[in-house]
């Protein structure tokens, strides 16, 4: 067992959940989707994008690049969360929750191909 | 070759993942803390304003406890932040440094930047491999002829020189060694626009391997290789260079040459020599008894080509010579009075000092002038750095190696054209010889002239103009030099071989007609040469120097110009 691919695989699979877990719930309540829930994923993310740097690799090139995707729309989500709140004045209403949450989606759909990839990459190397 | 982004990015990791956290662990930390707003009422801080705060204090910026002054346990909090961050961005920053200026990574960097600069060159140019004093003069020359290269030295120092040499071109320069075949292609020997390639570095085996490299890359490629060994020399020219230059057979030739023929020799040294530089002066080393003090590689040439001339040689050197008879060399330095009296100095009528240190050879020099002081005095000089000591000797002959070999290198460079006259010149006599060089004295004023081909094919517009679309009044070879501003006027230009169906013409006359396919040698100065391109561009101008009559360009006065010759038909004849 090495421990670079279980800090590898660890971080990536707990994007993913996060992710998941905020996205999860009706899309335009807001107390179905918690904000620590948000920050936590955006933090993973981050660190599992920095983790990918450096892989020259077809593979590592495409896992470098959903994460960044991932990243650019979780940020997008906390952007609008906090634009609606604070600079518009909106507060958290459906109208809000509803785009955050489906940025956030878009999010979960990037941080799923990282999965899938870091699965097919596993199966392929059949060790 | 690595890409310098990913290789800064993948040891950034650890330091990016660090400060990640600290935010991470800081935001949350002012999140969950329970804070008191400004009427005493309990408060949580939002993330918004916990990042806020986090990045002005972890920059170090500081704007304050906002949105409302904080508890004592946000401000402890807080302290641990500060720290916190501060440790995190000085491990970020810190890494980066050692990275700017770790010796591996500015490589890669100088790399990446030094190929990029070669692809992006989209004229033709040179690959010189190694830049010694050789390089030096010939890069030197290249540059005053605006042609491109591309240096690849071993020495650290010396790419540093190329830096600073203030040539015209932004020179693409690169520490490396030249015997890799993957530096070379990356230095641009299978670059479209590279023109040749030059082997000169110090290293034989280097030479040898930037040759092959070139030959199994790029066969069609141009290649000139110096070698030092005549076995190296083979071996370099069973891989297809063209010309493998060696210093001292191209000494002994050149010794030989003024020997045998002064005034054919020194209108070869003219015509090989850089253009723009004071003409040689004639070389005529008398015939009889001659010394060599020094009887390395150099000294074995010379004594080759004075025994070919039938003079009597003595050697004098500290080695013993197996190979020749005793009574024909000294054993002794050869700087001292007595040695060379052994030698016979005093019949002697001339001196060749060709030791590998200067001094000796001025030492010898001396000597020798102090018993003899009517001697002709040949000598070598090694480092180009003593040159003022030489200069004041006033030896009759003086050979530097670089000088040799850089006019061999630009012998070659320039067109297989001057070089087949050159050969053709040996075959004439000195008194041709002799008239010839009179009418480049004449030329250029004391200066070495420039030589240039002309080629009336195909890509030539102002060939095709003047031969096939509108070939009356025929184009004669003196049309080609004649002074675009006044048609009375001759341009200082002088031909000196014409190729036509494969035949060489020497010293065609003015008068000769020219045919489409033609290939003229050209001496002459640097303004005649542009003035003559300006003449074979431009349409009116081939027009004037045929008829000697200006012809108007645009539509109106031509029509004007018919309109006119319609009337005063006669006047206009005159």
């Amino acid at each position: 067992m090495n421990l670079e691919k279980v800090i590898f695989g660890f971080f990536i699979v707990l994007a993913f959940t996060l992710n998941f877990g905020f996205f999860v719930g009706e899309i335009d309540v807001p107390h179905q989707h918690d904000v620590f829930e948000l920050f936590a994923a955006i933090v993973v993310n981050l660190i599992a994008t920095v983790l990918k740097f450096g892989d020259r690799t077809q593979v590592g090139a495409v896992h470098l690049a959903t994460s960044l995707v991932a990243d650019l729309q979780l940020i997008a989500a906390a952007f609008v969360w906090g634009y609606s709140v604070y600079v518009a004045g909106l507060g958290t209403s459906p109208g809000v929750m509803s785009s955050v949450v489906s940025l956030s989606g878009g999010a979960l759909a990037a941080n799923l191909v990282s999965v899938v990839l870091l699965i097919g990459e596993t199966l392929s190397l059949r060790r | 070759m690595p890409n310098v982004v990913f290789l800064v990015l993948r040891r950034m990791r650890a330091p990016l993942i660090t400060l990640i956290l600290i935010y991470a662990i800081s935001v949350f930390g002012l999140v969950v803390i329970p804070g008191v707003d400004n009427h005493g009422q309990p408060y949580r801080m939002d993330f918004f304003h916990a990042f806020y705060f986090v990045s002005y204090t972890a920059t170090t910026i500081g704007f304050g406890e906002v949105p409302f002054a904080f508890t004592y346990t946000q401000r402890m909090w807080v302290v641990v932040c500060i720290y916190l961050s501060v440790i995190g961005w000085a491990y970020a920053i810190g890494t980066t440094f050692s990275i700017l200026q770790d010796k591996s990574f500015q490589q890669a960097v100088q790399l990446a930047r030094f190929a990029s600069r070669v692809r992006r060159i989209s004229e033709p140019f040179f690959l010189i491999c190694g830049y010694g004093q050789t390089a030096r003069l010939l890069c030197k020359v290249l540059d005053d002829q605006r042609m491109r290269f591309v240096v690849l030295e071993l020495r650290e120092d010396r790419v540093h020189d190329v830096t600073f040499a203030d040539y015209r071109f932004d020179v693409p320069a690169y520490a490396g060694d030249a015997a890799n075949p993957q530096l070379l292609t990356v230095a641009g020997i299978t670059h479209p626009r590279c023109h040749g390639v030059l082997a000169i570095t110090g290293n034989e085996e280097a030479n040898l391997a930037v040759t092959i490299s070139a030959h199994v890359l790029r066969p069609e490629l141009l290649s000139v290789g110096r070698a030092k060994t005549r076995a190296v020399a083979e071996n370099m020219a069973s891989f297809g260079t063209n010309r493998v230059i060696n210093m001292f057979d191209a000494v002994g030739a050149q010794f030989r040459r003024a020997l045998h023929a002064p005034h054919t020799s020194r209108l070869w040294d003219t015509l090989s020599d850089f253009p723009g530089e004071p003409l040689p002066p004639l070389v005529k080393p008398p015939r009889g008894h001659w010394v060599i003090v020094g009887f390395g590689r150099f000294g074995h040439a010379v004594k080759e080509a004075l025994d070919c001339e039938g003079a009597t040689v003595m050697v004098i050197d500290l080695e013993d010579q197996t190979e020749l008879p005793p009574e024909q060399y000294v054993q002794a330095l050869g700087v001292d009075a007595a040695s060379l009296r052994a030698a016979g100095i005093e019949r002697a009528v001339g001196i060749v000092a060709c030791h590998d240190h200067d001094a000796h050879n001025l030492s010898a020099i001396a000597t020798a002038r102090a018993i003899k002081p009517e001697l002709f005095v040949v000598a070598r000089q090694n480092l180009s750095n003593n040159g003022i000591l030489f200069e004041s000797f006033k030896p009759d002959v003086t050979v530097v190696r670089s000088e040799v070999m850089s006019h061999e290198c630009l012998r070659t460079l320039t067109t297989p054209t001057l070089a087949r006259f050159l050969g053709q010149i040996q075959s004439r006599s000195e008194v041709w010889s002799q008239a010839l060089m009179r009418e480049i004295e004449g030329l250029c004023e004391v200066h070495v002239p420039a030589t240039w081909v002309v080629t009336l094919t195909a890509k030539n517009a102002g060939a095709v103009y003047a031969l096939l679309a509108r070939p009356q009044p025929r184009l004669e070879l003196r049309h080609l030099m004649t002074n675009p501003q006044d048609h009375t006027r001759r341009l200082r230009a002088l031909p000196l071989m014409l190729n036509r169906a494969g035949r060489d013409i020497l010293l065609p006359p003015p008068e000769t007609p020219l045919a489409f396919g033609d290939v003229i040698l050209f001496a002459g100065t640097s303004r005649a040469r542009g003035a003559q391109d300006i003449v074979l561009s431009q349409y009116p101008l081939l027009d004037y120097v045929r008829t000697g009559r200006d012809q108007p360009n645009s539509w109106l006065f031509r029509r004007l110009a018919a309109w006119r010759a319609a009337r005063h038909p006669v006047e206009d004849e005159g």
